[in-house]
């Protein structure tokens, strides 16, 4: 027996378990009736668990988490009816290691709300109810911020009890000695439980409706984890498998869905297409697991062990406990299995199927519900790091700190500087700048692609050429390698006319290691994302940026990058850079088509939208490109006179010639191909109820000059926040429900002087992101 | 060629031209005995590629009569037709007006979601469990004709283990990755033959430990079960979402009883390769697999959606890979060529000429494949089929006089012509597409009398051009 750890209920509990130890208790029921077996119990590791006894007849199981040894959790055993009359009850250690704080026999609850960590908000109104009775009638023993008072000196811990159970708690026995139930009635108690449970708000209670209202914001619907989330949480969950990611969906053919603009799978379910490509990927992993258990869990293949892995791994995959319902089936699949490897591959592929495991969810609520810790460490861990939850930050939530606005401002942040928010920032500009991983754009003038050969064509590196390999040297006899295998060699150059090849994948990461850079290192603002000629570059950006290789040795390492600063009479930022420029390809040799780039400033950069382009036109022939310039040829097919042709085309195509100096692979040039010098003067030329502030009737004479009036505009601010909420809340948020959130945002992030970073935290912090509502 | 006693791996290989593309189809039984001896069972197919050219440059491909009923014949790139075109009939004349409402800003994408479900698509549109096409557009609770039919014929006592199968070239992006909807949700389809194959006949999990297929389903019952505890705790919304997961646990659970010889009567062949990376190998492959499911009874309703369009295989890039009908001096995706972009004019034309020779080839793969099967009844697969190629936009893009091909014909639709429906080519509001779509559920039995949303009903395809 031990004194119980400050916060905890009661005076001691029971330490030092060993396997087969019994305590018995008589209990007297006065009335016949349905009772609930709650045990609380704590524990440093997995798999360790009580039994509950009554008349000899097993009640249930219950496994302790392992979140230490004074982290209790009130755990459900079973439920019984107890005729009237007194009754054994007997409690079993199945395994030690576990600590044993009380039982509990519930006979019925006061509240509908189960969930301890399910905080129902019904209103700010509600909340300022909660906090007078609470300054009235507990402050004075427990704090204004329930972190210590007169008589209780230390925080309560909110975890120990389900909302129910506190209301009941309190009903009961607060204020102490309130034996008569009077002081704190029903509602009494249930508004200071809503109170302590969010997170006892200080003076200035937060709005958690932004606009007052209750229904101020759209819900994101059910996700099925992305591929690369997937892949993530797999990777690390049986990271002692050394698992080959690249071929775990071989050939990448589980397609993901953007919605809103972004990768999030936003309303997509398991369908009979992508089932199979899940049963292939839990069938390779199944039978890795199979054949090397040993290095998942040392204690062997045993029912008992079986039964440790399936709590321990199930808990990480589930970013929950299994409950006792699933680990008895899970241990049934293993036990009906014919032989052990079979048992063990059965559980792994349940486990990796699991609803728990492929989706992203948040459950239904019937009033505006602060999102319980874990669904809210879910959001914030697939937004920022682009995958599951670790085990840290499910106990941060599993603490309640998630539970306060000042508390979420705190773990993003924290999250931010944690190397993995790289791969958050990576998708989002992937999707925001629409680069696809499979542009590959071969150097050279003449004939001819790459084309994978031989047993190479099967390797993660050679599948990659379709996706955009880095290994490869793409001028004429350019061999390409896989390790140090011949991939392919090239009989002759590409014929893109770029001297540099690029794919999406390079231009990809070279984003990501710029915006990393502004975002988490160096308190980036917008403009500098547009602005800054800051660059990390790898030896195929160095070649298209004109680095030198002094340069390139000499800058510090960020990412895999060389820090260097670029031409400032050629770059400035985002839209001068190879992600970006990209854009249009498909025509003229080396050159883009300055309608498409045009295109991807007004829709993607300013959020406009522009017309398609209306049936039956008679389209014109176009003129040879090889004896005039794109810009030429565009200016006298799209742009002569005031036609259909015309009126569409000038908000585009006039905006697309300020990227003229950039090849199609990013390559600066003065002249083009033909001599020619090039013009990359443009303007932004108004489009009819799509206003751009700032930027209308505007011109510039090349892409510094563009980059530069975008980062002075506030259309262009509000855009990018836009594109941010859509990411992050994995839906599409340009709609009037979600405008209050959206302007919220928005105009946080002008006051921030525009911080990318604090960008992310005031997304998060809003209640839209924090808040369910009712559907 | 009948071969339904000769489908073996040599033969196989052979028409796929080289052991790259199949490697291990082993022969097969065809329908039993006892299946001998019931009626003809109608199939049906839909068979989809994206944009007739635009371009002053195409030649014409398409008959000159503008007869309301004439002898089929095709002209230019698409003459090859003609060596099947007494199973085959053109209806011309049909107008997608839903296309016309729709709110995915015009042209393409309005055009090929409204094709086989006759329901526009538009803002504040998506239906609970329904995909959002984009600026949250959806087309309500409405379903493509292939899955209105797949889903109908169970309560018409018709049970196969396959509701329906879908394949095809290329997902697009952002929320246009399907022609095939189930009320209002997109249904994505295989997009590698061996993916089909997969699905077709679970040879999933036979390597390495294994799994035998008992255990499978058991692990299939308890995500199963997991799901239905998961989904009591969502929205109405999500757990409609979730209902499609459900279903295909359902699927695959009578695959594997249909595998295990209680269902289908076909042995199932040893396998296909892993990665097709050829066009036309995969169309082959497609159309083998398409033919299989159909006469071994798997399914029903199938259907091929072949986007080389824009992006990383577009056929610009498909001729790269191998295919060598196409030329290589046009560097822009097939979209960008209809409007005569990606080089000179003789280039662009001569590419154009050359995808739509090629699609005319994929397109009789299919139906020659389907021809080779002879039915119990008589005739042979095709006949009792309504394979149906469609574009989503007709010459010069516009939305009325859409190419509607329908082969086979199942005994319903009349074959060996061209029909211009309504008697006039452009817009039609009294021919639209969705009579085709209701002619089309009435072949596969079931008695409709319109299709898709009502203000663009006008009842199914007249008799006159029906046999």
């Amino acid at each position: 027996m031990q004194p119980v750890v400050e916060g905890n209920i009661g005076v001691c509990d029971i330490n030092w378990t060993e396997a087969g130890e019994w305590l018995e208790y008589q209990v007297a029921v006065a009335t016949q009736q349905r009772f609930e077996v709650v045990v609380s119990l704590a524990s440093l590791g997995q798999g360790k668990s009580m039994s509950v006894y009554v008349g000899g007849n097993l009640v249930g199981e219950a496994f302790a988490p392992a979140l230490g040894w004074t982290t209790y959790r009130n755990l459900n055993v079973g439920s019984l009816v107890l005729p009237t009359g007194e009754h054994t009850v007997r409690v079993v250690m199945n395994t030690g290691g576990l600590n044993f704080n009380f039982i509990q026999f519930k006979k019925e609850v006061l509240s509908v709300s189960s969930s301890s960590a399910q905080s129902s908000l019904p209103s700010a109104d509600n909340l300022r109810l909660g906090r007078n009775e609470w300054e009235g009638q507990c402050a004075n023993c427990h704090g204004l911020d329930g972190q210590g008072g007169v008589v209780f000196d230390r925080p309560i811990n909110l975890l120990q009890k389900t909302r129910s159970e506190w209301i009941d708690y309190i009903y009961n026995f607060m204020p102490l000695g309130n034996s008569a139930k009077a002081a704190c009635d029903v509602e009494c108690s249930t508004l200071v439980t809503d109170f302590m449970l969010a997170g006892y708000p200080g003076s200035e209670l937060e709005d958690v409706s932004c606009n007052g209202g209750i229904e101020d914001h759209l819900n994101p619907p059910i996700r099925l984890l992305t591929t690369k989330q997937y892949e993530l949480l797999i990777g690390d969950v049986f990271s002692a498998l050394n698992l080959n990611l690249d071929n775990l969906f071989p050939q990448k053919l589980m397609k993901d869905s953007l919605v809103g603009g972004f990768t999030n799978n936003s309303g997509v379910v398991v369908d009979n297409n992508n089932l199979d490509d899940l049963l292939a990927v839990a069938d390779k992993v199944g039978d890795t697991a199979a054949s090397q258990f040993s290095r998942l869990m040392a204690c062997g293949t045993s029912d008992n062990c079986i039964e440790q892995f399936v709590v321990q791994y199930g808990t990480r995959l589930f970013r929950e406990a299994p409950t006792n319902t699933q680990i008895t089936q899970l241990m049934n699949l293993f036990k009906e299995a014919s032989n052990t490897a079979q048992g063990i591959k059965s559980v792994v592929m349940a486990l990796l199927l699991s609803p728990q495991t492929v989706y992203q969810y948040e459950g239904a609520v019937d009033t505006r519900t602060l999102l319980p810790g874990r669904e809210l460490a879910e959001r914030l861990s697939f937004m920022i790091w682009n995958a599951a939850p670790d085990e840290a930050l499910l106990n941060k939530a599993d603490s309640g700190v998630l539970n306060t606005k000042a508390g979420v401002i705190q773990v993003a942040n924290e999250m931010l500087q944690d190397a993995r928010a790289t791969q958050g920032l990576r998708q989002f500009y992937q999707d925001y700048l629409h680069i696809d991983q499979s542009f590959n754009l071969l150097a050279g003038s003449g004939g001819g692609n790459s084309d994978p050969k031989g047993e190479c064509e099967n390797t993660a590196q050679c599948k990659q050429l379709y996706d955009g390999a880095t290994d490869c040297n793409n001028a004429a006899g350019g061999v390409c390698y896989c390790g140090n295998d011949v991939c392919s060699q090239l009989g002759s150059a590409g014929n893109s006319g770029v001297e540099f090849g690029i794919n999406g994948r390079q231009a990809a990461e070279d984003i990501t290691r710029f915006t990393s850079y502004l975002t988490r290192e160096s308190e980036g603002t917008f403009q500098d994302l547009l602005l800054s000629r800051k660059a990390f570059v790898d030896n195929t950006a160095a070649k298209i940026y004109g680095v030198s290789e002094q340069q390139l040795a000499s800058g510090n390492k960020y990412l895999g990058g060389s820090e260097v600063m670029l031409d400032e009479n050629q770059r400035a930022g985002l839209l001068t850079r190879i992600g970006f420029v990209l854009h249009g390809g498909g025509q003229a040799v080396g050159l883009a088509s300055p309608t498409d780039r045009g295109i991807v400033v007004r829709k993607t950069v300013l959020c406009q939208e522009l017309p398609e382009a209306p049936g039956d036109i008679a389209f014109p022939d176009l003129p040879d490109p090889a004896e005039k310039t794109w810009v030429e040829v565009v200016k006298e097919v799209h742009l002569a006179g005031d036609t259909v042709c015309s009126r569409c085309h000038k908000p585009m195509d006039l905006v697309g010639f300020g990227f003229e100096h950039y090849t199609l692979n990013g390559q600066y040039i003065d002249t083009y191909p033909n001599g020619k010098p090039v013009d990359a003067s443009g303007e932004f030329y108004p489009i009819d109820g799509f206003a751009a502030q700032n930027l209308d009737g505007q011109s510039f004479s090349d892409g510094i000059g563009l980059s530069e009036l975008v980062a002075g505009s506030d259309t262009a601010a509000e855009c990018f926040s836009l594109r941010w909420v859509n990411y992050s809340m994995a839906r599409n948020t340009n709609n009037s429900e979600d405008a209050c959130a959206v302007e919220k945002v928005a105009a946080d992030f002008k006051a921030n002087n525009y911080s990318l970073s604090e960008l992310i935290v005031s997304i998060v912090s809003n209640p839209a992101f924090r808040f369910r509502n009712p559907e | 060629m009948s071969h339904n006693d000769k489908y073996t791996r040599r033969a196989l290989l052979g028409r796929v031209g080289g052991a790259a593309a199949v490697t291990a189809l082993t022969p097969f039984l065809p329908y039993t005995e006892a299946e001998a001896a019931v009626a003809a069972k109608p199939r049906y197919c839909y068979w989809f590629t994206p944009v007739n050219p635009k371009s002053s440059l195409v030649d014409p491909t398409l008959s000159t009569s503008t007869a309301e009923e004439s002898n089929l014949n095709f002209r230019g790139a698409y003459s090859d037709l003609n060596s099947m075109n007494n199973k085959m009939s053109l209806y011309r004349g049909l107008t997608n007006m839903a296309r016309k409402d729709g709110d995915l800003g015009g042209g393409h994408r309005d055009s090929w979601v409204s094709m086989l479900v006759g329901a526009a698509p538009k803002r504040g549109r998506v239906s609970a469990g329904g995909t959002d096409l984009g600026g949250g557009a959806g087309i309500g609770n409405y379903s493509s004709i292939d899955q209105f039919i797949a889903n109908e014929l169970p309560k018409s006592g018709v049970n196969t283990p396959l509701k329906d199968i879908r394949f095809g070239w290329e997902h697009a992006k952002d929320g246009l990755n399907s022609v095939s909807f189930y009320k209002g949700a997109e249904q994505l389809r295989d997009g590698q033959p061996s993916r089909l194959f997969k699905r077709m006949f679970d040879v999933s999990g036979q390597g390495g430990a294994g799994l035998d297929q008992t255990y499978k389903k058991n692990v299939l019952d308890y995500v199963y079960g997991d799901l239905k505890r998961v989904q009591g705790k969502l929205t109405a919304d999500d757990r409609i979402r979730l209902e499609k997961h459900l279903d295909s646990i359902d699927e695959v659970q009578r695959v594997i009883e249909a595998s295990e010889g209680n269902g289908h009567s076909c042995n199932i062949p040893g396998g296909l390769e892993n990665n097709v990376v050829r066009l036309d190998q995969a169309v082959l492959a497609f159309s083998k697999l398409t033919a299989l499911a159909f006469n071994c009874d798997l399914t029903r309703v199938a259907g091929g959606q072949f986007l080389p369009y824009q992006g990383g295989n577009s056929y610009h890039k498909v001729e790269a890979q191998g295919l060598n009908t196409l030329g290589n001096k046009v560097n822009a995706t097939w979209h960008s060529a209809t409007h005569d972009k990606g080089g000179s004019a003789n280039d662009v034309s001569a590419f154009i000429r050359g995808v739509q020779k090629y699609r005319c080839k994929m397109f009789l793969d299919l139906i020659n494949e389907l021809n080779s099967f002879d039915e119990p009844t008589g005739g042979t697969l095709l006949d009792s089929s309504i394979v149906h190629w469609y574009v989503e936009i007709s010459k010069d893009h516009r939305v009325s006089d859409l190419f509607n091909l329908v082969a086979g014909g199942a005994g319903y639709f009349k074959m060996g012509k061209q029909f211009i429906v309504g008697g006039k080519t452009g817009d039609n509001a009294n021919a639209t597409q969705n009579m085709l779509l209701t002619s089309i559920a009435n072949a596969m039995g079931l008695p409709i009398q319109n299709f898709g949303e009502a203000k663009y009903h006008n009842g199914p395809i007249p008799n006159k051009y029906l046999a």
